[in-house]
């Protein structure tokens, strides 16, 4: 039961963490194009643009 | 009534630009997202982020509310889904400005009284952690292989948070 309850405990606080993630990444996104910058620049960041269609 | 979207066009750096009868410029954009979803390998590389924002050097011009904005965002979103009809679209709302509840309202009307709704499922979950709320959806062909996966995923993750 121990052992289940740390590995709830893990996802929860990694899925806790990817959101948090998702958040910080659309806020880095906004501050960087809103103001004219390139969101390929955002690359070495971890944001990989998807290509245009 | 129904407006006609704004003219847009894809820029060589991938990103959606359109600019307004009030000289707002905007942007939109779809990142890979595939490293949020690597617990689920069927479709994690099939999920990309959206994201659409003002420059903020012609926000200012904004004014009055501007209909025609709303049809160009979705049909942008619809244009890249009947070309990539694999793609599972994932929207978060920004909270930056502790808005994200506004935004969601506005996401939700917008897509409800398009015609997209008739060809994509809009799947929509309040993901929390802690005292924050993330008004998360996903968008996705109705005819999508994937399509059970994809909700069973996102409803995974948003039930494991709201358990916690």
């Amino acid at each position: 039961m121990k052992t289940n309850h740390t590995n709830t405990k893990q996802v929860e606080n990694t899925l806790a963490t990817v959101i948090k993630q998702m958040l910080d990444d659309k806020k880095m996104i906004y501050d960087h194009v809103s103001n004219g910058g390139k969101l390929k620049d955002l690359k070495s960041k971890g944001i990989n643009v998807a290509k245009a269609v | 009534m129904l407006q006609k979207p704004y003219d847009y066009q894809s820029t060589a750096d991938d990103v959606y630009t359109f600019k307004t009868d009030y000289r707002v410029n905007y942007i939109a954009y779809f990142t890979e997202a595939s490293h949020y979803f690597s617990d689920y390998p069927e479709i994690k590389d099939t999920v990309l982020n959206f994201g659409c924002a003002p420059d903020r050097s012609t926000e200012r011009l904004r004014g009055a509310r501007d209909g025609r904005v709303q049809y160009t965002v979705i049909a942008i979103l619809e244009h890249y889904l009947e070309v990539r009809p694999e793609a599972i679209i994932f929207f978060v709302c920004d909270t930056r400005d502790r808005q994200h509840l506004a935004r969601k309202i506005l996401f939700d009307k917008w897509f409800s009284s398009s015609e997209a709704r008739k060809k994509y499922n809009k799947i929509d979950e309040d993901i929390c952690a802690g005292a924050d709320c993330a008004h998360c959806s996903i968008i996705f062909s109705k005819k999508h292989p994937y399509a059970t996966l994809a909700l069973q995923s996102f409803s995974a993750i948003a039930l494991q948070i709201r358990n916690k």
